[in-house]
C-alpha cells in the first residue's frame, strides 16, 4: 500500500484523534484509574444493574433514562476501576472532539483551543466521587449531534426543519437535559452563523415544543410505572448541582455565539485596549490591515526579544501542550477529595478482605477524621487478624464497636457494615432485616449476595434462587450466583458449605425477641441490640467474635460489672493468655468490689483466672500516681498518659465516649 | 435500462423472496411427530398447570417443559374447536392468545388437553401422557386488583397498586410510590365492582402526607375525613356494606417486631384494635362496644352477602397501660370468630357472638371473607395473632354459613396462604401464597363448584413462564373486580395530597365541601 493510499484512507481521519486531545484523554484516563480510583467510585455508586431487557425496559420512561442505564452500567465498571476510565476517557475525548469540530464549523475556520475549559471542567467534575457520567454521556451525544448538524450539507429548509425535530426527539430522549445544548447550538448555527433569523427562532420553538410534547407523552406512556422491572429500582441519581455541571452546560452555547461573533468580539477588546493605551499615554497598537512586521517594525521589536510565534512549530506545541495539561493537572490536584479518597480506600479495603491495609490506612487517619464506619472497619480488621482484645485501644474508639441506627441514620446504604458484622457473628435474622431496608431503599448486587447468603444459611434454598436467578444477570456477581445456583442444584441445604455450616453453627435456634425488645406503656416498641451477643455467647460458648464484641461494647461503655460478668466466658476462648485490656478492666472493677479477688500463692486470681504479673504491675503504678497526683487533675492525666496510656486504665478514666 | 437499476431490481427480488421464505415459515406452522415414544408418565411443568379447573376467559397458560430436550412440541386440545400446535426449541411453551381464547370458549364446561412431545439429541421423540385440565363454565372477573411491594419491614419505597387483566397480561398501575411516596394499602371493593372503592395511605418518604382513607366513587377520588378525638387512629381494614353506602373499617395500632430466629423475621401484631362504620349518605361515623370493647381487639370486619351481619376477628386484650403486654405473650394472642347483626336503617348494632372461637380450634382466628352467593365464610386460622401473612402456619378455612361446619381446604400449602377474596359470582377465590419460595407471596386460583368444593390452585399466569423465577416482589390483597380501573392516577394523587396539612386551607376544595365528613361518636366515651 502506497504512502498516497495510506494518506488517503487515514487523511480524513486524523481531525479526529487531535494530539492533544488524545494525549489528554489518556492521561486523563490514567488520573482516573490512578489518582481517583474509580474502585472506590464502586463503593459509592453500587446500584443493581442487570444485563437483560427486562432491566433495560425499566428505564425507558423518561428522558435521559438511557443515559440512567448508561450511568449504571459504567458504574458497574467502575468494579474493576481501568474499563470505566477507559470508557470515560473515550466518552471525553468524542466531546472535546466534537467540540472542536462544532466550533469550527460554526467559526468556519479552524479553531483548535476550544476544548481546553471543557477538558478542564470534566477533570473537575470527575475528581470527587459522585461520578456524574450523565452530564458528559448527554453532552458528548449533543455535542456530536450539533456538529453534525453544523456540517450538514444545505436542502430545502422544511426538509431541514424536519431533520431538526426527529432528532431533537430521539437526543431529548437520549440525552435529557443534555440536548438543551444540542438544540441552542443549532439555533445558533441557523440564526447567526447562517444567517437564517427566521428558521433560529423557529428551532428554539420548536424545542421547547420537543421538550414539553415528549414529557407529556412519555407521563401518559410512563413504561416504568407499568412494573416490568425485576426489582424497584433506585430513583435517578441526581447530579448534584455544582458549578462544573452548570459551567459545562452553559459552556458550549456561550462559545458557540464566541465563536461566531469572535471578529467582533475582538474588534471590540481591541479598540477597547488602545483606547486604555491611548488614555495612559502609550504608543497605540496597529489597526486592523496593518501586518504584524509592519507593526514590528514600527515598533522597533523587529529581531528583538522573545516572540511566541516566532518559535519552531513543534516547541510551540510542546508549550501549548505542556500549558494545557497543566492547568488541567492543577484542578485536578486540587479538586480530589483526600480525606474521602481515604475513608473510601478504608472501606474497600474492609470490602476485600485486606485487613492489614486497613489497620495501616487507619493510622494514618487523624482521630478527628474518624466516622463510625471507619471504627467499625477497624475493629473488624483487628477482630480478623485477632488483634481486638489486644489493640482495639490503640485506635481511636470514638464510637461503639457495633454500629446502631442512629450511627447510620438515613443513608441505609451503609447497613452493609453491620450486616457483615451481625452475619459473621451469627445473628442472621438481623442481618436479614439490615439486607432487606437495604434492598428496598438502594438495590445492588452486593446487597442481593448478601441477602442471597443469608437465604442459604437460613436453608431456604427456594427463596435463595429467587434472589439468584435476578443476580446471575449482574456484572460483578453473576459468577457467584451462577456458581451458587449450580452448588444448590447439587445439593439444596449446602452441606458442604464450610461457611454456611459454620455461620449455621453460630446462629440461633430459638427466638429471643421476648429479650431483646418490649412494649412500652404507649404501645411502642424498644429494642436492647447488646442482648443479640449475648444470647449467641450463651447459645454457642465458643463464639469468639460474640464474645470479643460484646466485651468491647462492654469495655467502650465502661461497664465494667458486665466485663466481670463475661470474664467466665474467657475458658471457651481459645486465647493463650488473658488479654491484658480484660484483665485491667477486671482490676478496675475488683477495686470496688475487692472479695472478688483471691490471692492463691504467688498470684492473684479473678473469678478462676490468673491475673498475669505485668498487668498487676501496671495496676500498682496506677495506684502509685493516683496516691502521688491526689487523684486528679491534669498533672495525673498526664502521668498516666505518659506511662500507661495505652491500657485500659487510661481510657478508663480519661476518654469520653464520642471524642478521639 | 442501466447496470445500476439492475442491481436495485436484483437487491429488490432477493429481499422479496427473502420475505416470502420467512412468511411461509411463521405461517406453515408446525406438525406433531407422527413416530415417538410414550414415555408413559406425565411430563413435568411449570408452573403446575395440571389437573385444575379453570376460567373460560383466563389468559393463556404459558409454562416451561421441564424435561430436558432439543425441541418440543405442545398441543392444545379439547373436544371442539380447533388444537393449537406450538413447536419450541426452548421449554419455554408460550401459546398464542387468539386461539387459546377460541378454544377455551368452545369448551366451557368440558376439558382442555395438553400433549407434550420432547424430542432428544439423537432425533427421537417421545410423548408424555397427556396433561388434563377442566373448563369451568362459570367465568372469574376479569380483573385482579392487588398491590405489588418488596419484602419490606420499615422502609417502604417502591411499592403500589396495580391491576392486571386476567384475560391477556395487561398489568397497569392504579397507584404507586412514583406518584406520591406513602404506604398504600387495604384497598376494598363494592361488591367486586370496580368504580367503587377505597384504600389506605400512611406516610412514607412523604411524610407531610397525612394518614387516611381514599374513597373512589363515580369517577371522583376523595380523603374520607372520619378521625376524631374518639377516634385518633386512621381506618385500615375496609369491608364495603353491598348496598355500598356504608363501610365497616378497624382502627388499629399495629406494632412491628423482628425475630432473632426462624424463617420469617417480622411479626405484627395489634396493640390495639376496634372497628367503626361510616354511612356514606349521612356523612356520620358511628361505633358500639359490639365492635369496640376496650377490653378486646377488633379487626378484619366483612359483611355477610345480605349486609345484615358483620363477621370480625375479635381476641382478648388483656394488658393496659400498667401492665404493658409482655413480648413473650404476644403469641397468646388468639383471636375468635364473631358476628353481630347490623340494622343499617337504624344504624343499630345487635350485641356480637362467636362463631367459632380460638379456644375450640386452638388456632387464631382472621380475614374473614363472605361468599357473595352468602353460603359460605372464607376465612384464615394460624397458631395466633393477626397477621397471617408472616405465619407459615396460616390456611384457608371454609366455613358452610348454614350448618356453621367448617373445613381446612385442600389447596392450602404448608406456606402462609392468607389474603383470600371471592369473585362476584361465588365460584372462584383468589389468595396469597408463600408456597413457591415461602418468602414472597403469589396469587392462586381455585374453583369452588357448586358442592363447595374447591380444586387444585393454580399460579396467575404470566407471559414469560420463567417470571416468578426472578421475580423479587409479593402480591399483597389480590382483589377480583368485574373490569378495569379508570381512575386516572392523578386523580387519586390529587386526592391523597388534599388531607396534607401543609398545604393549607383548602376551603374550596372538594373534600372539605364533602358529605364524608363524619361526625364521629363512641357511645360509650367516657364510661
Amino acid at each position: 500500500m502506497s504512502v498516497a493510499v495510506l494518506r488517503r484512507i487515514v487523511g480524513p481521519l486524523l481531525p479526529l484523534f487531535p494530539p492533544r486531545v488524545v494525549l489528554f484523554a489518556l492521561l486523563f484516563a490514567w488520573f482516573l484509574h490512578a489518582a481517583v480510583d474509580l474502585r472506590l467510585v464502586f463503593l459509592v455508586r453500587d446500584v443493581l444493574f442487570l444485563w437483560n431487557a427486562r432491566y433495560l425496559t425499566d428505564l425507558l420512561g423518561q428522558p435521559g433514562s438511557l443515559l440512567q442505564w448508561s450511568d449504571n452500567l459504567l458504574a458497574q465498571m467502575c468494579y474493576l476501576g481501568w474499563p470505566a476510565a477507559i470508557a470515560i476517557a473515550g466518552v471525553t475525548w468524542l466531546l472535546l472532539v466534537s467540540t472542536i469540530g462544532l466550533m469550527s464549523a460554526l467559526a468556519r475556520a479552524k479553531i483548535g483551543g476550544v476544548w481546553l475549559i471543557p477538558a478542564i471542567l470534566v477533570v473537575a467534575l470527575f475528581s470527587g466521587y459522585f461520578f456524574p457520567t450523565p452530564v458528559i454521556v448527554g453532552l458528548a451525544l449533543a455535542i456530536a449531534a450539533a456538529n453534525g448538524w453544523a456540517r450538514m450539507p444545505a436542502c430545502r429548509p422544511w426538509l431541514r426543519f424536519v431533520l431538526f425535530v426527529a432528532v431533537s426527539i430521539v437526543l431529548y430522549y437520549v440525552a435529557g437535559e443534555a440536548y438543551y445544548c444540542f438544540a441552542a447550538c443549532c439555533a445558533i448555527h441557523e440564526a447567526l452563523a447562517e444567517r437564517r433569523w427566521r428558521a433560529g427562532v423557529l428551532f428554539l420553538l420548536a424545542a421547547v415544543v420537543v421538550k414539553f410534547g415528549l414529557d407529556a407523552v412519555l407521563a401518559r406512556v410512563d413504561l416504568a410505572s407499568h412494573n416490568f422491572h425485576v426489582l424497584a429500582l433506585d430513583k435517578p441519581q441526581d447530579v448534584p448541582t455544582n458549578w462544573c455541571a452548570m459551567a459545562l452546560y452553559l459552556y458550549f452555547p456561550t462559545c458557540a455565539l464566541f465563536v461566531v461573533f469572535r471578529q467582533k468580539v475582538f474588534h471590540l477588546i481591541g479598540a477597547l485596549w488602545r483606547r486604555l493605551r491611548r488614555s495612559l499615554g502609550k504608543p497605540s497598537l496597529p489597526e486592523q490591515g496593518e501586518t504584524t512586521s509592519q507593526s514590528r517594525e514600527q515598533h522597533g521589536r523587529a529581531g528583538g526579544g522573545l516572540s511566541w510565534t516566532r518559535l519552531p512549530p513543534l516547541v510551540r506545541w510542546a508549550g501549548g501542550t505542556l500549558l494545557a495539561l497543566s492547568l488541567a493537572a492543577t484542578v485536578g490536584f486540587y479538586r480530589l477529595n483526600r480525606h474521602r479518597k481515604m475513608l473510601l480506600e478504608i472501606e474497600f479495603c474492609t470490602q476485600h478482605g485486606l485487613w492489614d491495609d486497613v489497620l495501616a490506612k487507619a493510622k494514618a487517619l487523624p482521630a478527628a477524621g474518624y466516622s463510625p464506619f471507619v471504627n467499625h472497619d477497624v475493629n473488624f480488621a483487628l477482630y480478623h487478624t485477632d488483634r481486638l482484645p489486644y489493640q482495639m485501644l490503640s485506635y481511636p474508639q470514638v464510637y461503639l464497636p457495633l454500629l446502631g441506627m442512629s450511627d447510620v441514620g438515613e443513608n441505609v446504604a451503609l447497613f452493609r457494615r453491620p450486616f457483615d458484622l451481625l452475619l459473621e457473628v451469627g445473628r442472621v435474622n438481623e442481618a436479614e432485616h439490615l439486607a432487606l431496608e437495604m434492598l428496598e431503599t438502594r438495590p445492588s448486587g452486593s446487597i442481593l449476595k448478601r441477602l442471597a447468603m443469608v437465604k442459604l444459611i437460613k436453608d431456604q434454598p427456594a427463596a435463595a434462587r429467587v434472589i439468584l436467578n435476578v443476580l446471575r444477570d449482574d456484572l460483578v456477581w453473576g459468577h457467584w450466583a451462577k456458581e451458587r445456583l449450580r452448588r444448590l442444584a447439587a445439593d439444596p441445604h449446602l452441606t458442604d458449605d464450610d461457611e454456611v455450616q459454620r455461620i449455621r453453627g453460630l446462629m440461633l435456634s430459638k427466638d429471643d425477641m421476648h429479650l431483646f425488645c418490649g412494649f412500652l406503656p404507649n404501645g411502642n416498641v424498644f429494642f436492647n441490640t447488646g442482648i443479640w451477643l449475648f444470647d449467641l455467647l450463651k447459645r454457642n460458648g465458643e463464639n469468639r467474635m460474640a464474645f470479643e464484641y460484646l466485651m468491647a461494647i462492654c469495655l467502650c461503655k465502661k461497664n465494667l460489672e458486665a466485663v466481670a460478668q463475661l470474664f467466665s466466658y474467657l475458658d471457651g476462648m481459645p486465647y493463650s493468655a488473658t488479654p491484658p485490656i480484660y484483665e485491667e478492666a477486671v482490676l478496675l472493677y475488683a477495686s470496688t468490689h475487692p472479695n472478688e479477688m483471691r490471692e492463691v500463692g504467688a498470684g492473684m486470681f479473678f473469678r478462676g483466672r490468673q491475673i498475669s504479673d505485668s498487668t498487676l504491675k501496671k495496676f500498682r503504678r496506677l495506684q502509685e500516681i493516683a496516691a502521688q497526683c491526689g487523684g486528679a487533675g491534669e498533672k495525673m492525666k498526664a502521668a498516666i498518659a505518659r506511662e500507661l496510656g495505652d491500657t485500659y486504665f487510661y481510657y478508663y478514666y480519661f476518654h469520653t465516649p464520642g471524642k478521639p | 435500462m442501466n447496470k445500476r437499476s439492475q442491481k436495485l431490481i436484483f437487491a429488490a427480488a432477493a429481499l422479496l423472496a427473502l420475505l416470502a421464505f420467512v412468511g411461509w415459515r411463521c405461517l406453515a406452522g408446525v406438525d406433531l411427530p407422527t413416530e415417538y415414544i410414550a414415555t408413559g408418565r406425565l411430563p413435568r411443568i411449570r408452573p403446575d398447570y395440571s389437573q385444575t379447573v379453570i376460567p373460560p376467559n383466563i389468559a393463556p397458560l404459558n409454562f416451561l417443559v421441564e424435561e430436558p430436550a432439543a425441541e418440543y412440541r405442545v398441543r392444545v386440545r379439547g373436544s371442539a374447536g380447533d388444537d393449537i400446535i406450538i413447536g419450541s426449541r426452548t421449554p419455554s411453551i408460550v401459546i398464542p392468545p387468539r386461539p387459546w381464547r377460541e378454544l377455551l370458549g368452545h369448551n366451557r364446561g368440558g376439558r382442555v388437553t395438553l400433549d407434550v412431545y420432547a424430542k432428544d439429541e439423537q432425533g427421537r421423540w417421545s410423548r408424555f401422557d397427556p396433561i388434563a385440565n377442566d373448563v369451568a363454565r362459570e367465568e372469574i372477573d376479569s380483573h385482579l386488583v392487588y398491590r405489588l411491594l418488596g419484602p419490606v419491614c420499615n422502609f417502604y419505597h417502591n411499592m403500589g397498586i396495580y391491576q392486571r387483566n386476567l384475560e391477556n397480561y395487561d398489568e397497569s398501575p392504579i397507584v404507586t410510590s412514583d406518584a406520591v411516596d406513602v404506604c398504600f394499602n387495604c384497598h376494598a371493593f363494592v361488591k367486586n365492582r370496580p368504580d367503587t372503592f377505597s384504600f389506605q395511605v400512611r406516610p412514607g418518604q412523604a411524610k407531610d402526607i397525612k394518614a387516611g382513607m381514599i374513597l373512589v366513587r363515580g369517577g371522583h377520588a376523595l380523603r374520607a375525613k372520619i378521625e376524631s378525638k374518639a377516634a385518633p387512629k386512621p381506618p385500615a381494614y375496609t369491608s364495603w356494606h353491598p348496598a355500598g353506602s356504608v363501610a365497616a373499617f378497624a382502627m388499629i395500632h399495629p406494632e412491628q417486631c423482628f425475630r432473632g430466629a426462624g424463617a420469617e423475621i417480622r411479626d405484627v401484631f395489634d396493640y390495639d384494635s376496634d372497628l367503626g362504620a361510616i354511612n356514606f349518605q349521612t356523612g356520620a361515623a358511628s361505633t358500639s362496644r359490639s365492635i369496640a370493647d376496650p377490653g378486646r381487639l377488633e379487626t378484619f370486619p366483612a359483611w355477610s352477602a345480605d349486609g345484615k351481619i358483620l363477621y370480625f376477628s375479635s381476641a382478648e386484650r388483656f394488658w393496659d397501660r400498667d401492665h404493658p403486654l409482655a413480648m413473650d405473650a404476644v403469641d397468646k394472642i388468639m383471636y375468635d370468630l364473631v358476628c353481630v347483626p347490623y340494622d343499617i336503617e337504624r344504624d343499630v348494632w345487635s350485641e356480637p357472638e362467636t362463631l367459632l372461637s380460638a379456644a375450640q380450634t386452638g388456632m387464631s382466628i382472621s380475614q374473614p371473607r363472605a361468599s357473595p352467593d352468602g353460603r359460605y365464610l372464607l376465612f384464615c386460622m394460624a397458631d395466633y395473632g393477626t397477621f397471617p401473612i408472616y405465619r407459615a402456619s396460616s390456611d384457608l378455612y371454609l366455613m358452610d354459613l348454614k350448618s356453621r361446619k367448617y373445613r381446612r381446604l385442600e389447596c392450602n400449602s404448608p406456606q402462609s396462604d392468607s389474603w383470600h377474596c371471592w369473585s362476584s359470582n361465588s365460584r372462584w377465590i383468589v389468595f396469597s401464597s408463600k408456597r413457591d419460595n415461602g418468602w414472597l407471596a403469589r396469587p392462586y386460583f381455585s374453583y369452588i363448584d357448586a358442592k363447595g368444593r374447591e380444586h387444585k390452585p393454580f399460579i396467575l399466569p404470566q407471559k414469560d413462564p420463567t417470571f416468578y423465577d426472578s421475580w423479587l416482589r409479593t402480591y399483597n390483597v389480590p382483589e377480583l373486580v368485574s373490569g378495569p380501573v379508570t381512575i386516572p392516577q392523578s386523580e387519586l394523587e390529587r386526592a391523597i395530597r388534599s388531607g396534607n396539612p401543609a398545604a393549607g386551607p383548602q376551603k374550596s376544595s372538594p373534600v372539605d365541601d364533602d358529605p364524608y365528613r363524619s361526625n364521629w361518636t363512641r357511645p360509650y366515651d367516657g364510661q
